[in-house]
This record gives structure tokens, C-alpha cells and sequence, in this order.
């Protein structure tokens, strides 16, 4: 119909729909192809090889110092992120080790590797925060929340909405004989949708209430007040994640539960990037 | 780094445990209920004596409070030291802090030493009371013979034989050096002390104070006089430089006179036994003190600010280690100095070992006027590997005022014989795996593929490929309401599908077949698709019919035309009349017409709705 519409003279009605349609995801397509630009400039890989030769050779400074510069360029890997606190760790710099490491472990926390070496990271960390047991449901559910990233709820989510399109344009158009089977599965997909959205949910409470920053200083003193003299409420050392507050000038406000809050220098500390929701 | 000098990490549970040391909390031994043990090393003493309390506390955790006594009175206390006691049985770590106390008795009767209380994380404990006896001294309190100072009574107490004094050893020290600080009461001999009370020690701010121990007695003699002389000392540590001044101590005598011979008969009757009571306050002078920072020369790197005379030495617990199994290094600084705040020795970096820190023992000891005792720092080390390892050299570097020079003082290489890793145990000929070592993991060297650039903050253009799906649910939709409506008006199906039926039939018709033939199709394509749109049989109409049918849809004449001469052509030719020649480019104006059709059709009101 398209073709013959094509033909007709001016003043008709042809039938768009699918020509729109297509049109519409020729372009779409188009944009994400054009968006999607994966080529890694040369300077970056000569780099990483550096990075890692430095690491092969025991140069551990020099090792985090290349993985950083590739960091600083724009550049972005859970494997990045891993390779930079294993060099921290080597370098001795914990603090950072545990920072990057937890990086890596958010974008990718089903990596056995990064967990392994984060264990190690901060079972090195010198403090030691009280342990709370959560009931066996909690942890239950902390496990499973752990396993997956933000964004790889996004993408069940936008896998669920694609099917659901599919098998919603077929319930529409198939014969009737089908539509029994069409209409079971949207009724699955609708399940899965759910299930994935209230995943959704608990995953942003998750990070909202994880700790949202690593202190990188050997040891740190945290004061009553952002400014030197103030009393010396406690004192943490390097690897210990703690939740950021604002900030008052060269201080940040920092805590680790109701009672324990203070200021540190903001040298002190490194704040853990935010969420990433879109794959 | 200092965790992880060489392996650090671990997995098994012994590892756990050791993991558990490092922190120095030792929280297994917090598992259990905490005790509080207290001892004496005599119930019954004489007046003048001096009982040792022992209380020892077992799982608690670092946050504890310090023993708080209730001492009754007829009792003085002094702090004599704690000591802290870290033991490592079969792999279990267990810790105790014993608190030592001097108990001065001053007056005979039976006591019971209250339950000694502790608080730990907000719950508190209590020990179990303690029976005391006190029995009269048999003869006075030993004087003992004390170093003759040029000592003269003051203004206050003048006549009345008694005076105080406050007496520093030094009065220049170098910061965190020892200064013996004693207050005096002189008595002389032929004066009769009733009772002695409220006694305010010297107050000494930027001092960290620790009691030497009880009450002294002595005499000497001033000026040709005998004099009793009751002392109490205490070591000051000072924590800042510059000018300190030490406050007066103040006591308060009661002096007993004889009164006979200078009263009435009868006063005697009314002033308790002829004795008359006076009371006489004492206060000694303040005492000033230079204090003097470190010399900033020739300081060396590894000092942590430890001041006084130490020696150091270290051995393991066990003479031989094995690999993957930890054993303890125990590294002593013993010496005289304020030995709590001595920092740690200067750690080295080991090969071949995982090293935790598994906290400090202090022991101190207080006899005469010198603080010293010993610090044992404990490191856990499980070795990585088999064979000799050679740790090198712990230091421990310290100021020695007497020599005014900073000193470093040395273990030596320290050498440590490790096993193999244990075989597994069983004699059927498997094994079970243990884990060695554990260290992280090596970095991922194929990490290209992972690496993508961080978009910043431009929009994400690429992810509106999303919305294709809603475009997909928004054509089905049309599609199917479109399909319904048509199901639902089988006139206006008929006209959606005229043209593609009519367009079909053209693709069959076959221009090389003979003229009649491809009239006859021709005709037919062009009567189906008129009566599709016009909802009427069209094969039997006449020509002035089908002409109005045209008219009244809104065909223009022109197309009328058309459509008419067609159909004269396609029964001319079928009958014999018209021209065959033509038959061939009559299916190609067929098409064209019924395009045109189409179009007008569309836009009249039959085509309403499209």
C-alpha cells in the first residue's frame, strides 16, 4: 500500500501508519548507532598498557597514577575501577583501594574477583564498626539486592516494556486462535514488570542509605565543628566508609550513625560516585 | 602501609580470628560474660599497713570503665598500675586488664570493701564485696630515716611546731620527663597531732599525675629539733612546654594541749579530760617548673615522642613457625619513663609474612619514686611462605633526658624458622584443599572491551531507541481499531480493499493473450472495482446508469469519460467490434484509471473516514 501510495496524486489519503512507524525507528536506530561511538583512541590503550607494565614491574605509584590519568580522560570500566585498587593496595594507599574497589563493585557486583579483593581492602581498614544482625529475611534481602546493579534493573525493565510491545501489537493483530496465548504472557510480563519495579525501588532505597564515601587519610580526627580546635569527637582511619553531609568551606560533614557525626578535612575523604541507572 | 606489609587478606577462620586480633577488640573473648576478679594479697593488716587490691577484668571490651571504688573510710587508695594481658590458646585469643591498688589502713576495725563497679557498654557490673580487718598497730608507725634537707618551719604553724612543705626533685625537666612531687607535714616531736583533715593535694594542670604508692613516715631533725614527718608522693609527667606552676597542698591539724595548771578547778570538769583542741590549716608554697620542649636537632624519623631509658626486646611465641599458621611476635620496651604513652616501635617491612597488629600490654611499676615498667606490643604473623625468614631489625627510638639526647635502641635480626604448611590429616590417601595465602587478585588485563566514556552531561540521545516499542503499541493499536472498524461495516471494507483487489487482477491480466481475453479481464477488474465503491452491480448497468452512479459520487466528467469508453472498448472487442491492436495498452490505461479513480473516490463522501 505504501508503494502504490506513492503514486497516488495530491489530494489523496494514503495509508502512513507503517511508513511512519518505520520511518521513526530508521531514525531512532540511526541516532543510537551515530551515539554509540566505541572506538578507543590509541592514546588510551598505549596507556593502559603502561598501567599495566608498571603493575607487571612492581611500580605501583606509577601503575595508579597511568590507571587515573585514563579515569581523568572520561573513561569508565568496572575492570578499571578493579585494576586501580588493586594498585592502590599495592601502593599501600587502603583508603583509595577500598574506594575504588567499591566503584568497581557497584557497577559490577557479581564480580567474584572485586569482592574477593575488596574483603581484603577493608578487613585492613583499622576500625571496626558494631555489627548489626538483621533478621535472617533482611539479609535475605540485602544478598539479593547486592547482586545486581541499578542498571541492570533498567534493562529488565526496558527488556520487559520491548517484549510487552511485541506480544501487545500480536494480541491486536493475530487471529483470535492466538490471542489466548498472547494474552497469558502479557499477564507474565506484567508480573515481571512489577517485580522488576519494586526491585527498582529497593535498590534506590539500598543506595540511598549505603555509605557514600571512603576516608583516604591514614587517620583522621573528626571534630564537633568544621573548623580546626573544635573537640575531637572520634577518630577513623583510612578505609572506613562513612556517609557524607555537606560541605562548610575546606570540612565535610560526616557520620557513621546518629551519634557519630562530625567534620573531616575534605582531603580527608573521597566521595564514592553516584548511582548509575542507565545501562 | 602497615596491614598489609606483604599478604594481607584472608579467608579461613582462623584467619577470621586473627582478623579479629588486628583490630584489637578481641571480640571472642566479649562473647562471653564479662567477670570482674578481685583479690587481696592479705585480709588482715595492721594500722599503718597497706593491703594490694587486685582487680582483674576478663571480656570486656576496650570501652570499659576504669574500676570505680568505694573505699570506707579509715582506708587511703592509690592507683598502683594496670597491666594488660593478651593469652592465645589453641587459636583463641582471650584478653584481661588487671587494675593494682594500694589500700593504706589508718584506723583498726572490721571493714567490707563495697562491690567494685564497672560499666561497659552500657550495662554495668559488679564484683562480689570484700571482708577486711584492720587491727591495732602495735607499736607506732615506723619512722623511717629520710635524706636530710635544708628544711625551716615557715610563717604558718609558727609556735605551734607543725608546718607543711611542697618539695619538687627537679624544677627543670624536658616535656613527658618525670618530676617526684612530695608534700610534707612536719610535726615536731613534742606536739601532739589529734587528727589530721582536709587535705587538698597540690593541683597540677598540664601534669599527668600518677600516685607513688602511700603515706611515708620518717623523722628529722631541723635546727636541732626532732621532727616527724608524714609524706605523700606523686610522679608528674609533663604533657606541654613552658612555665608550670604547681598550686599549694593544704591540710588542716588538730593539735591536742594540755590545759592543767591554767584553768579553774572546776573547768576541768567541762573541757574533755583537760585537753584543749586547736586547730591549725596548713598551706604549703607553689612550686614553679620550666618545662622544656625536644630538641628539634638531630630528631630522628622514627621518634614518636617517647621520653626516658628503655631497652627493648622481642621473641616469638613459638621457636618454629609453620607456613599458613599464625604465631605471635612479642616485642617488649621495658625501661623507666612514663611508660603508657611510649608509641610503638619502628615496624619494618617483612617479606614472607602477613603481619596484624594484635594490640598492647602495659605493666607498671611504681616502687620508690621512678615510674618504669614494660609495654609488649603483639603482632600476628602467619607466614606465606616455608624456609628461614629474616625479619629484619624492630626500633624503638626515645628521648633520654639524663643524656639529653635522642637514643635507638635495637632487637636485631630476628630469625624464624617456617615449616611447610601442614598435610592434611587421614590416611586414605586424599586430602582436603587449604588455602595458603591469600592476597588480592591480579589485576584484569583485557579490559578494553569493558571501557566505555562517561557521557558528562550530555543527554543520552541513543536511549530514545526505547520509544520504538511505543511506537509499535501505537500502530497495532491503529491497525486494530482500523481492522475493527471495517469488520464492522462490510460497505466500507469493500472499498478499503477495491484497489488492492483491483491492482491484483491487473498483475494477472495477460497483455499477449488474444484481444477478447484481455478485454473480457479487463472489464471485469474495472465492474468489481466500480461495484466495490459503489456498493451495486455494475455489470448490468447501462451506460447512462453507471454515468449518474459517477455523477452522484462526485467523479469528475472527464473520469466518467474514461471509465465509460473503457467499457465500451472491453464489450466491443469481446463482441467483435473494437480494435485488438489496442488490447495491450488498455491494460495500462485500465491501471492508470482505476488510480484515478481511487484518488477521487477517497475524496468524495464515500471515502469520508480515511
Amino acid at each position: 500500500m505504501a508503494g502504490a501510495s506513492e503514486r497516488l496524486p495530491a489530494g489523496a489519503k494514503p495509508r502512513r501508519g507503517w511508513a511512519l512507524v518505520l520511518c521513526l525507528g530508521a531514525a531512532l536506530l540511526l541516532a543510537a548507532t551515530v551515539h554509540a561511538d566505541g572506538r578507543i583512541p590509541q592514546s588510551v590503550i598505549e596507556v593502559l598498557r603502561s598501567a599495566q607494565g608498571a603493575y607487571e614491574t612492581g611500580e605501583y605509584d606509577e601503575a595508579v597514577r597511568l590507571y587515573e590519568q585514563v579515569l581523568a580522560s572520561g573513561w569508565r570500566a568496572p575492570s578499571l575501577y578493579y585494576n586501580l585498587g588493586c594498585a592502590s593496595f599495592k601502593a599501600g594507599r587502603i583508603g583509595w583501594a577500598v574506594a575504588y574497589l567499591e566503584e568497581a563493585r557497584r557497577l559490577s557486583p557479581r564480580d567474584g574477583s572485586i569482592q574477593h579483593n575488596l574483603g581484603i581492602a577493608t578487613s585492613c581498614s583499622r576500625d571496626r564498626l558494631p555489627e548489626e544482625r538483621p533478621s535472617w529475611l533482611l539479609d535475605l534481602m540485602a544478598g539479593v539486592l547486592d547482586s545486581y546493579a541499578p542498571s541492570d534493573v533498567v534493562v529488565a525493565i526496558l527488556a520487559i516494556l520491548w517484549a510487552g510491545a511485541v506480544v501487545l501489537a500480536l494480541h491486536w493483530l493475530a487471529p483470535r486462535r492466538l490471542r489466548r496465548w498472547t494474552r497469558g504472557t502479557l499477564y507474565l510480563l506484567g508480573a515481571l514488570l512489577v517485580l522488576s519495579g519494586a526491585g527498582l525501588f529497593l535498590k534506590a532505597y539500598q543506595i540511598s542509605s549505603a555509605p557514600s564515601g571512603v576516608v583516604v587519610a591514614r587517620e583522621a580526627q573528626v571534630l564537633a565543628g568544621p573548623r580546626e580546635g573544635e573537640t575531637v569527637q572520634f577518630v577513623l582511619h583510612e578505609g572506613t566508609q562513612l556517609h557524607l553531609g555537606r560541605h562548610a568551606g575546606q570540612w565535610r560533614g560526616v557520620w557513621l550513625s546518629d551519634p557519630m557525626r562530625g567534620w573531616l578535612p575534605v582531603d580527608a575523604v573521597v566521595a564514592l560516585s553516584g548511582p548509575r541507572w542507565l545501562p | 602501609m602497615h596491614c598489609g606489609r606483604d599478604h594481607p587478606g584472608l579467608r579461613q577462620l582462623a584467619g577470621g580470628l586473627f582478623l579479629l586480633a588486628a583490630t584489637g577488640l578481641l571480640e571472642l573473648a566479649g562473647a562471653a560474660e564479662p567477670i570482674i576478679g578481685v583479690a587481696v594479697d592479705r585480709p588482715q593488716v595492721a594500722e599503718g599497713e597497706v593491703i594490694t587490691l587486685t582487680v582483674t577484668l576478663e571480656g570486656f571490651s576496650r570501652r570499659a570503665s576504669d574500676p570505680q571504688i568505694a573505699v570506707p573510710e579509715g582506708f587511703d587508695v592509690y592507683d598502683a598500675g594496670r597491666s594488660t594481658n593478651i593469652s592465645w590458646v589453641n587459636g583463641k585469643f582471650s584478653s584481661s586488664t588487671t587494675h593494682a591498688f594500694q589500700l593504706h589502713a589508718h584506723r583498726a576495725g572490721t571493714y567490707t570493701l563495697p562491690p567494685i563497679t564497672v560499666e561497659d557498654k552500657g550495662r554495668g557490673y559488679r564484683s562480689a564485696p570484700v571482708e577486711l580487718v584492720v587491727t591495732k598497730a602495735a607499736t607506732a608507725p615506723p619512722a623511717d630515716s629520710a635524706p636530710h634537707e635544708d628544711v625551716r618551719p615557715g610563717r604558718e604553724g609558727r609556735g605551734t611546731g607543725l608546718f607543711a612543705r611542697l618539695v619538687a626533685d627537679k624544677t627543670e625537666v624536658y616535656l613527658d620527663e618525670q618530676i617526684t612531687l612530695r608534700f610534707r607535714l612536719y610535726q615536731r616531736a613534742d606536739v601532739q597531732l589529734a587528727e589530721i583533715s582536709g587535705f587538698t593535694p597540690p593541683t597540677v594542670e598540664g601534669f599527668w599525675r600518677e600516685d607513688l604508692g602511700p603515706q611515708r613516715n620518717f623523722n628529722d631533725r631541723i635546727g636541732g629539733e626532732l621532727y616527724q614527718v608524714r609524706e605523700i608522693a606523686w610522679a608528674l609527667f609533663p604533657t606541654a612546654a613552658g612555665e608550670r606552676v604547681i598550686d599549694p597542698g593544704r591540710v588542716v591539724c588538730h593539735v591536742s594541749r594540755h590545759t592543767r595548771g591554767r584553768r579553774g578547778v572546776l573547768d576541768g570538769f567541762f573541757s574533755r579530760g583537760m585537753f584543749d583542741y586547736q586547730q591549725v590549716p596548713l598551706t604549703t608554697e607553689a612550686v614553679s617548673i620550666t618545662v622544656k620542649p625536644l630538641p628539634e636537632e638531630n630528631r630522628p624519623d622514627g621518634f614518636t615522642g617517647s621520653v626516658g631509658a628503655y631497652d627493648i626486646e622481642a621473641h616469638f611465641d613459638a621457636p618454629e613457625g609453620r607456613q599458613g599458621e599464625p604465631l605471635a611476635l612479642m616485642v617488649t620496651v621495658r625501661g623507666a619513663g612514663h611508660i603508657q604513652t611510649i608509641g610503638e616501635p619502628d615496624w619494618p617491612l617483612w617479606d614472607g609474612l602477613r603481619v596484624y597488629d594484635s594490640g598492647e600490654a602495659t605493666s607498671v611499676n611504681k616502687q620508690g619514686d621512678r615510674v618504669a615498667g614494660e609495654k609488649t606490643f603483639t603482632q600476628v604473623l602467619i607466614p606465606t611462605r616455608s624456609g628461614r625468614i629474616t625479619l629484619d631489625p624492630i626500633d624503638f627510638t626515645f628521648f633520654d633526658p639524663r643524656t639529653e639526647r635522642y637514643r635507638t635502641v635495637s632487637t636485631g635480626p630476628l630469625q624464624l624458622e617456617v615449616l611447610a604448611a601442614a598435610p592434611a590429616t587421614g590416611g586414605t590417601g586424599t586430602s582436603e584443599i587449604v588455602a595458603l595465602g591469600d592476597d588480592i587478585l591480579y589485576i584484569q588485563t583485557g579490559l578494553l572491551p569493558d571501557l566505555r566514556r562517561e557521557r558528562g552531561g550530555a543527554p543520552p540521545w541513543g536511549y530514545l531507541v526505547h520509544l520504538i516499542p511505543v511506537g509499535l503499541v501505537v500502530a497495532a493499536a491503529w491497525m486494530r481499531s482500523r481492522k475493527v472498524a471495517l469488520e464492522r461495516d462490510p460497505v466500507r471494507a469493500r472499498r478499503a480493499i477495491a484497489w488492492k483487489h483491483a491492482r491484483r487482477r491487473l498483475e494477472h491480466v495477460d497483455g499477449t493473450a488474444p484481444a477478447a481475453r484481455v478485454a473480457a479481464d479487463l472489464g471485469e477488474v474495472l465492474e468489481e472495482y466500480l461495484s466495490d465503491w459503489l456498493d451495486l452491480e455494475a455489470r448490468g448497468l447501462r451506460r447512462s446508469q453507471l454515468r449518474s452512479a459517477l455523477a452522484g459520487v462526485g467523479i469528475s466528467e472527464d473520469l466518467r469519460g474514461k471509465v465509460l469508453a473503457l467499457r465500451e472498448w472491453t464489450e466491443e472487442v469481446r463482441f467483435g467490434a473494437g480494435s485488438p491492436r489496442e488490447a495491450g495498452h488498455q491494460i495500462d490505461a485500465c491501471r492508470a484509471l482505476i488510480e484515478a479513480l481511487e484518488c477521487e473516490l477517497r475524496a468524495s463522501p464515500l471515502g469520508a473516514g480515511w
